[in-house]
């Protein structure tokens, strides 16, 4: 028995039963809905999946033509903003999309709208990085 | 630090030795398949010289900049000294310090490089 991951998981049951899980979905679903409506303006910036709230959780995937999604993330985090790239255990769909790799990011309750205006400005300077070259 | 030097990213957008080569006499191609970053690297041999090293694939800067750099370091080098070119030198051509998991992408061009060398005409 994992003792301290059973013991650490409990802790963030009780943290987000103190919060409220309606509070969360409802945080997390305003701040989807706020990514994909600013992250759509970002020239050359395509998000996968519904362009709307529903059937989204809180995660939005999305490709920037010029920039891989590794070097993205890469250079994002060197801006303190976590990305994940790559295929997100969801080998066969990036195949079907015919898609090398997707960045992903994520929203739980402790990220912001702030966070989001990070991550577009973000990515245009990963842009700027790669036209220059 | 900048990941993305100068010549990482000329690399990159000017990718030097880029192509097949057919009738290669080493060929092997090498994927990460967490990543979905793929190199297959051609080599010609000539008097146990690297007549030719070309390369083809798709991937992040680090992964393609890294097959180029190594098509221009070893072309004309002998065949020995391309085998036993180190982690440590591609770290070092690159010029950047990277991160266990972008060190992949960094190592995958010598991955297939050192296996197109070991299993020899090799199209997989």
């Amino acid at each position: 028995m994992p003792v301290a991951e059973a013991v650490g998981w409990a802790a963030a049951v009780r943290y987000l039963e103190k919060l409220g899980m309606e509070h969360v979905a409802e945080h997390e679903s305003s701040l989807t809905e706020y990514a994909l409506e600013h992250l759509a303006k970002v020239p050359g910036l395509t998000i996968y999946g519904p362009l709307e709230t529903a059937n989204r959780v809180g995660v939005v995937s999305f490709t920037v033509d010029g920039v891989h999604a590794h070097d993205l993330a890469t250079i994002l985090d060197q801006g303190g903003v976590a990305l994940r790239s790559g295929h997100h255990c969801a080998h066969p769909l990036h195949d079907k999309l015919g898609l090398p790799a997707t960045a992903r990011a994520s929203f739980s309750v402790y990220n912001t709208a702030g966070d989001i205006d990070r991550l577009a400005a973000g990515v245009c300077d990963a842009q700027k990085v790669f036209q220059a070259a | 630090m900048n990941l993305y030097r100068e010549h990482v990213l000329d690399h990159y957008a000017n990718p030097r030795h880029f192509g097949e080569l057919a009738n290669a006499d080493f060929q092997h191609t090498e994927a990460n398949p967490v990543c979905g970053d793929e190199v297959t690297i051609y080599l010609n041999i000539q008097n146990g010289v690297v007549d030719e090293f070309r390369f083809t694939g798709k991937g992040c800067a680090i992964s393609m900049a890294a097959a180029s750099i190594l098509a221009e370091r070893l072309t004309r080098r002998s065949l020995a000294e391309a085998a036993a070119f180190t982690d440590q030198q591609m770290q070092d051509e690159l010029g950047i310090s990277l991160s266990p998991t972008r060190l992949k992408c960094g190592l995958l061009a010598i991955s297939a490089l050192r296996k197109a060398v070991k299993l020899g005409k090799v199209i997989s």
